[in-house]
Formats: structure tokens, sequence, C-alpha cells
């Protein structure tokens, strides 16, 4: 009865622990560092955005003073929107890169060269 | 039983180690599907313990006294219930327990952390499972809790009738699971250096479970001090025990934790004091367990046998040369890039805060280590006791509650001593008055006033925020004051939980002041009939009812409490002789009021049975100490609910005629 | 780790019962309510020299009762609180103490604390004055490097609509 169970434990573990070596479906990347900048960034936007809120519900309490709320907002609201822009930024600078790796494939084949590039482009940006 | 706990202790300690090293190797050779099977070895760890859990539990419960831990530990006439203290009662068992509580908080962060935290989970992965790998090992190699007896005998020893308190259900379990939950911000901290993402991400989720840990362990201490007080029986409740300072050391550098990771959210700063804090509350934890099991110092707590003490002091001193060799080896990456605008500033209050709790904890590990260090300098053993806490750690404490009281007051970044005067002016003045007036009416001492003076600052500060805030809600919603008060909580939950948990320690701090410089006590012996005052109490000893059990015999003492002749109550006061432990064990007869409480210790029978030992107290305000537990709980609830995804907008689109609604600042 | 609870507290316990004729009856001296106070006091500060870590005003062993009967009967006879304190280190010795002396060897229990706190004091203040020079040295930090206000125009009006509840930001945990 012990040998069984200990022999079911076992077994149970060994299974689930080696099962993602045999999926067969293609699994997610772990880390892409183009998707990475743009989520950080966005990621930060709402921390500033947070602090926005923050900034409201005191001056809303009276614990801010009229100057002083209105400088941090404008200082968040500037930060905010920079950080708006540099996510822009990534953006089109990966949307560029993948534009131009496609050009560059169809100029290759076009000119009937082998594709010296091996993964094709859709796989370069996320 | 006993092979099937052993071999599943040994699968779980295969798991963690490949859990850890494909977590690492996976995650640094960007292997995914090594990085996942490692994290499923880490869910399994759970299953395993888990099922070595109920391995033990079906050996205490089937009463197999071949397994030696079980027949240390419980008897054919334990009852059935205590069945889960026995689990814990001995140290084989709580390492059981301790392994298992850890890996399944491991399991659930590891599941709870969001795609966000990317290469982060990997790395703090594997550290939990180091960490977890360690106990088992240890539990395999030197304590396993299975181990067989060659001759197994008909009876066990039994329990300690010391555990058959409803306290003793719970305070270990909590101190334990407390202790161990600081692995997972730690874990995420390190995961964080490791993976040389020093970005802000973990601190959601490093906040959520340094909460988790710093609740677990306040509640704990709680409860050891109410335990402390109803059984052990002189009438106190905290005795600066090195045990008890083994978990109060980590709670206050969790304490600072949980604050200062506030302005990282908030402001992205401090990294390198939360990832240092992290690591000084691991390492306290990690010599808390030292303290508990090692024995170098005396206590009333400590173990008998202290063979693995050697242990778990590597286990600390690997911890404390890895952590901070690693925070020192990527300081750089982790300096501020934003910079404080003003020294008054609630940035600035949060840095003093840091110093302030971490000065305690340095106090309380001095008072510790300092017997140890006179023993080895000097040969003598010097004691450091109450005494010594008090007057060193005494101010600190108080600094620390003055600053609770203006801290919430300073605004983030710049505040003007204009600003600060005004947000103090009304909290400050209505401070004062009371103060005066308790100076007048009742205390004389210093200490209590300032005691009562910061206490009441913090009380008044955190009421008249509340006030202002249901007030001005009302007004903009025009929702009953009873909505909008609960609206202004919904509205920031960490913030307004927090002031919840102020106020427990308000409470706290009320009653400790008044216990300790208002109480009375007398030992008194009694014969029947007799009675005899304490302040403004009467209590006659009536009688006492005798009840033999197999294992005990059971005594309670009955007291007729009157005032001024008129009748108040009458107490039991419970002793009992066991005498297999060569034990006794007493409970007090409490009479708790918010006022005071008056307790009765019925400390021993004379032979004749008519005449009596008695131990006397009057604790004024101790009641307040109690009343704060279940405050701190519904605090750290509060500030751990999940807030749906609101619009940023706070304020409610009525009242949005600040600067936003003219279409922008100039 | 709890058998080890039982065990120390036995000891002390289970002292109460070797003494033969128990405790003496009827020997409690009742002291005036400015003595019971510097009693209490004393107890506070006197170990129990067989008990683990308890002093006599925690435990139930008979030898801190005998010490605790010493001391009422000190304090009666007038005696000052160092001279009772004195008369108990003569017996038990220098380890009945429950605080250490201030003197010798033992002042430093007393010195290093404020030490440490000062050292810790000039280090935080060391860091706000570092971080307030990096505040002065540059106005607004988090400005030097961002673009004039002109060119962040477009992407303010996105940052206002977000704010008012236009857009709702995605968020992940926690509250605000």
């Amino acid at each position: 009865m012990t040998i069984l169970l200990i022999t079911l434990l076992a077994a149970t573990v060994c299974a689930v622990v080696a099962y993602p070596f045999f999926r067969r479906s293609p699994m997610a990347r772990l880390d892409d560092p183009a998707d990475e900048l743009a989520q950080s960034l966005r990621r930060a936007r709402d921390r500033v955005y947070e602090e926005i809120r923050a900034l409201q519900q005191e001056y809303f309490l009276k614990t801010l003073s009229e100057k002083e709320y209105r400088e941090q907002l404008q200082a968040a609201r500037l930060a905010a929107a920079d950080l708006i822009r540099r996510q822009r930024e990534v953006q089109e600078t990966v949307a560029a890169v993948a534009q131009r790796v496609e050009d560059e494939l169809r100029k290759a084949e076009a000119s009937g060269t082998d594709a010296t590039i091996a993964e094709a482009p859709g796989e370069q940006s996320t | 039983m006993g092979d099937l706990g052993t071999a599943a202790i040994i699968i779980a300690l295969a798991l963690t180690a490949y859990s850890a090293t494909a977590s690492f190797a996976g995650v640094r050779g960007r292997h995914v599907a090594l990085v996942v099977s490692g994290q499923r070895a880490g869910y399994l760890t759970t299953l395993a313990l888990g099922v070595a859990t109920l391995a033990l539990m079906v050996a205490f419960l089937d009463n197999d006294f071949s397994i030696r831990y079980v027949a240390q530990h419980s008897g054919l006439s334990m009852p059935r219930i205590y069945t889960w203290v026995a689990f814990y009662a001995g140290n084989e068992g709580s390492l059981l327990f301790v392994a298992f509580a850890l890996s399944g908080m491991a399991t659930l962060s590891m599941a709870m952390a969001p795609r966000k935290l990317g290469a982060q989970r990997p790395y703090a992965n594997g550290v939990l499972m180091l960490i977890l790998g360690f106990f088992v090992t240890v539990m395999l190699l030197l304590a396993n809790p299975f181990e067989t007896l060659a001759t197994p005998p008909a009876d066990g020893e039994g329990i300690n009738p010391l555990l058959t308190h409803p306290g003793m259900f719970f305070h270990p379990p909590l101190i334990m699971v407390g202790l161990i939950a600081i692995s997972v911000p730690f874990a995420l901290g390190i995961g964080g250096l490791l993976s040389g993402r020093i970005d802000d991400d973990w601190v959601d989720l490093g906040r959520v479970w340094g909460i988790v840990a710093w609740a677990l362990l306040a509640v704990g201490l709680l409860l050891g001090a109410w335990w402390a007080y109803t059984i052990l029986g002189w009438g106190g409740y905290w005795a600066w025990d090195p045990v008890e300072n083994a978990a109060f050391m980590p709670w206050l550098g969790l304490t600072a934790f949980i604050h200062s990771i506030m302005v990282q959210k908030r402001r992205g700063m401090f990294r390198m004091w939360n990832i240092a804090l992290i690591n000084i509350s691991f390492a306290l934890g990690a010599f808390g367990i030292f303290i508990n099991r090692g024995g170098p110092v005396p206590s009333v707590h400590s173990f008998g046998a202290s063979t693995l003490g050697w242990v778990f002091l590597l286990f600390l001193a690997i911890v404390i040369l890895g952590s901070f060799g690693l925070f020192f080896y990527r300081i750089a990456v982790l300096r501020s890039t934003r910079a404080l605008e003003s020294s008054l500033s609630r940035e600035s209050a949060f840095l003093v805060n840091n110093l302030l709790l971490l000065g305690i904890a340095f106090v309380t590990l001095w008072g510790v280590v300092f017997p140890l260090i006179s023993q080895l300098t000097t040969g003598r053993t010097i004691t450091v006791g109450e005494p010594f806490y008090n007057q060193v750690n005494g101010p600190l404490i108080l600094a620390t509650i003055f600053l609770m009281g203006i801290g919430p007051l300073l605004p983030w970044r710049t505040a003007t001593w204009r600003s600060v005067r005004h947000a103090i002016l009304v909290p400050g003045a209505i401070t004062l008055a009371i103060t005066a007036l308790v100076g007048i009416l009742w205390a004389r001492e210093p200490v209590v006033l300032i005691a009562v003076g910061v206490s009441t600052l913090v009380a008044i500060s955190v009421l008249q925020e509340w006030g202002r805030g249901t007030v001005a809600r009302h007004r903009a919603t025009n929702a009953a004051y009873p909505v909008a008060f609960l609206q202004l909580f919904a509205s920031n939950r960490p913030r307004y939980g927090g002031y919840v948990v102020h106020l427990a320690i308000v409470m706290l701090a009320f009653g400790i002041v008044g216990s300790s410089f208002y109480n009375l006590e007398r030992d008194v012996f009694l014969t029947m009939g007799e009675s005899t005052d304490i302040g403004k109490y009467t209590v006659e000893f009536t009688s006492v009812d005798t009840t033999t059990y197999p294992d005990r015999t059971e005594r309670v003492a009955n007291l007729r409490v009157t005032q001024d002749d008129a009748f108040v109550d009458t107490l039991g006061a419970w002793h009992g002789v066991y005498p297999s432990f060569n034990m006794v064990s007493t409970r007090a007869g409490i009479r708790s009021t918010p006022v005071e409480d008056l307790y009765v210790i019925f400390s021993e029978l004379q032979p004749d049975g008519r005449t009596a030992a008695f131990r006397l107290l009057l604790n004024p305000l101790v009641w307040w100490m109690w009343l704060a537990g279940p405050f701190v709980v519904l605090g750290t609830v509060v500030a751990l609910w999940p807030s749906r995804q609101q619009a940023a907008a706070y304020v409610p689109s009525a009242a949005a005629d600040g600067p936003l609604a003219s279409g922008g600042v100039s | 780790m709890w058998h080890g609870v039982a065990l120390a507290l036995a000891a002390a316990f289970f002292g109460a019962f070797l003494a033969p004729d128990g405790l003496r009856a009827q020997d409690y001296t009742e002291l005036p309510p400015e003595l019971e106070a510097r009693a209490q006091h004393l107890y506070v500060n006197i170990m129990c020299p067989i008990c683990d870590g308890q002093t006599i005003q925690q435990s139930h062993a008979p030898i801190a009762a005998d010490m605790r009967s010493i001391i009422r009967e000190r304090l009666l006879a007038n005696e000052t609180d160092q001279e009772i304190v004195n008369l108990m280190v003569e017996s038990y010795g220098e380890g009945v103490l429950a605080s250490p002396p201030k003197r010798g060897f033992a002042l430093t229990v007393w010195i290093i604390p404020p030490l440490v706190l000062l050292l810790g004091a000039g280090v935080v203040f060391l860091v706000i004055r570092g971080l307030l020079r990096g505040a002065r040295a540059s106005a607004r930090p988090e400005l030097t490097q961002m673009p004039s206000e002109r060119e962040l125009e477009p992407y303010l009006s996105m940052v206002d609509e977000e704010i008012s509840g236009g857009t709702e930001p995605a968020r992940g945990s926690g509250g605000g």
C-alpha cells in the first residue's frame, strides 16, 4: 500500500515536470526586449497616473495647497506625456525595423537569391 | 506511514533541487521549457510535503508509537483535537510544518506573479526553492519526523499541558508561518537583483507578501502576549525574552519595509533601502530561527537539545553574505535617479522611520547577544533584562509613535514650514489640551505624559482626516455620511487600512502605559472565608473545587469579588498538577473591563486544603491591548483588499472644477 | 520547541513542590503604598538566580518568594533601594541584576546603542543631503533630459484625457 502511494507520487511528479519538454505547441517567449520596453513604459505611465490620482485626493482633502498641487500636477503631466512620447518612439522604431526587414526580404526574393534571413519578419516584432 | 513520509520528504528534496537548478539554468539559457518545468516542480513540492504532513497526521490519529515523534508528543489519552498542536510541538514536526507552509506560500506567490515580472519570476522561484531545500535537507538528515523506534512503546508520553490552551493552537503556527513568509518578498527582491531588472514591477507583489508576513507576526506576537498573560501567570505579557525578541526584530524590519516600499511605489525612490530592508528582515528571521533552535542564549523558551544550532547559524551566515554581496554588486543600478526635493517631506519622514525602526531592532538584537559577548570576552554572563529595554527602546518607540502622528500630515515631495504648521495646528492643540488634562487629573510621570501626548496626536490626526474626508465626499456626492465614510475607505484602501492599524498601535500603547505604570500587585495567603483588598476591590476566597483525571488533578479556587460591599463578580483561578510531567500549570481568574483587569493566580494549595497562596494584580487598561488585535487584522484586510480598476480621476465629475477642467495648467 | 518551554517552566514550578514544608504560612508582610511601589520596582530589577531568565517578580519558585520577603523586610527597616540591591548582589552574585550596572565592562551595553543610533542618524542625514543635492544641481532632474513643453504639447491632451477618465488605464494589481 505504502509502496503504491510512493510510486504514484513519484510518477505524478515525473510526469508533470517532464511535460513541458514534450509539448508541441509553441510556448510564450520569456523576454522580448522590444515588447518589454514598451510594456515597462506603459507601466511607468500608469504609476504616474496613480500619483496624479493621489495628488488629486490630497488636494481634495486639503492636505496640499493649491500652488503645490498645481506645481506637482504639472510635473506629473509632463512626465506622463514624455512617457507616451517614448512609448510611441519605441513602437515606431520597432515597426520601422520590421518594415525594413520585409523590404529587404522582398528585394532578395525579387532578385532570385536565396533568402539570407532565416526567420520570417513576423517573428522579429510582436 | 513512516516510509511514506520519509519518501515524500525525499521526493520534495529532489524537487527543490531540480526546481532551483532548472529555474536558474532555464532563465539564463533562455530555455522556456526548462523554466516552466522548474516552476511546476516548485508547485509539486507542495504536493509532496502535503503528503508528508498527511502521513504524520494519520500516524498521530492512529496512535502509531513506532514513530518516535508521535511517541514523544502524544498519548493514548490525548484528545484528538490536540493532534494539530502535537504536530508542531517538537523540533522535527515544526520543521515539516515550516517547510510545508513555505512551499505553499511559494506556490501561491509564484502563481500570483504577473507576467510582467518576466525573468524575475524564475530567479525568485529559484531562491525560494533554495531556502525550502535547506529546510528539507535539515529535516531529512538531522531531524526526520518519521524516524522509527526499534521497540514501539505501548503508550506515548502525552502532550505538554502548556500546549492545551487555545492560544497555543494559533500562536506558534502564526509566528512560524510569519517568519518563513518573509522568504517571499526576500526572494522577489533577490530575484530582481539577480535578473538585473531593477524597475519597480515587483513592488506590488513584494508589498502584498510583506504585509502578509507582517500581519502574521503581529497577530502571533499579540497572541503570545495574551497567552503569557493568561497562562504563565506573572501578570505581565512581555518579558523581552530572547525568543520573543526573535520574532519581534524581523517584525520591525518588515514594518520599515512595508512603509518604505510605498515610497518606491509612489516615487520610484528608495530602491536601495528597500532591498537592504528586506535583506535585514530575512536575516533577522533566520537569526530568530537560530535563536529558537540553537539555545545559546538563556531563556524561558529555550531548547533542551541544541545540536541543530550550528546549522541555522551557517544558514544565517550564507543568507547575510549572499544577499548583501548581491546588494553591493548591483548597487550602481539601484541608485536613485529621482531626487528629494525637500528635507521636510513625507519621503524624509519615511527615512527617519526606517532609522527609528531599525534602531529599535538593533537595540533588541544588542540586548539579546550581549550576554553571549560578555560571556566570551570576560567569562561573566551579564544579564540584560527588561529594565534595559525599557530605558533604551522606550524613547525610540515613543519617537516612532510621534512620527506615526505627523508623518501622514506631511505632503509628498515638498512641504513648507507654513503648510506643516497649518496641518499640525488643530491636532497639536487638541493633543496638548488632552495631555494637560490627563496630567492634571491623573498622571505626573513625564514618560506617561509623553506617551499620552504622542498617542493622542496619532489618534487625533487620523480621526481628523477621516472626518474631513467623509465630509468632503458627502458634500461632493451627496451620499449619506456613513456611505461617504465607506467610500472614503474604498477610494484608497492601503492608506485607510494603514490608518486602522495605526489606531491599533495607539490602543496597544495605551494598554502598555496603563499596565506598566499603574499596576498593583500583591502576594497573599488566604484561608477559606478570608478576604483581602486590592485597589478598590475586596476579594474573598470562598471554596476550592477539585477534579481528578487519569493524568492530572485540577483545582479551581472560587473567589468572590466585591466593591464597597456590592457584589461585582466571581472568579475561578485554575491550578493543575501533572504528576507525569512533574509540572504545575495555572490559569488566572481575570475580570476584565476597559478600565482595568483584576487578575488572580491560584499559586498553591496548602496541605491542610483550606489555605492557599494567591497573587493578585490590578492591571489598568490591558483590555485595550487585546482590542488592538482585531483592529490589526481589520486594517490589514482593508489594506490588502484589491481595488477594481478605476478611472484615474479621483474627484467625482460634479466637483471637478480644479485645474484640469479649465483645460490645463499654464 | 515547545517541549523546551514545558521543561524550563517545569523546573521553575516544580521547585515550588520541592521544599518539604511548603511555603511559610501567614508571613506575608503588608507594606504601605509608597513602599509597595518601591518593592514592585525592585522585584522587576532582580533576577531569580536559578530560573532561566525570570525576574523574582515573574517567578513562582520559593527562592524568589524568599528574596521578595527579604526585600520587604529591608524596606520596612528603612534601607535605601541601592543598599537592598547591594545585599542581593552580595548574596547571589552580579548575575542577579536584571539590567547591567552602569560601570565597568557592562557600561558598553549602555553606550553602544546611542552611538549606533547617532551613526545611523548621520547616515540618514548624509542620504537626505545627497538626494537633495541631486535636486538642486538640476532644478527638476526628471525634466533635464526631457524635451521642452512645446514638444510635449500634443501628448499632453492625451494625458488629460486619460486622467479625466476618458480612457481607463490598464492596471495590474494593487491599489493606489
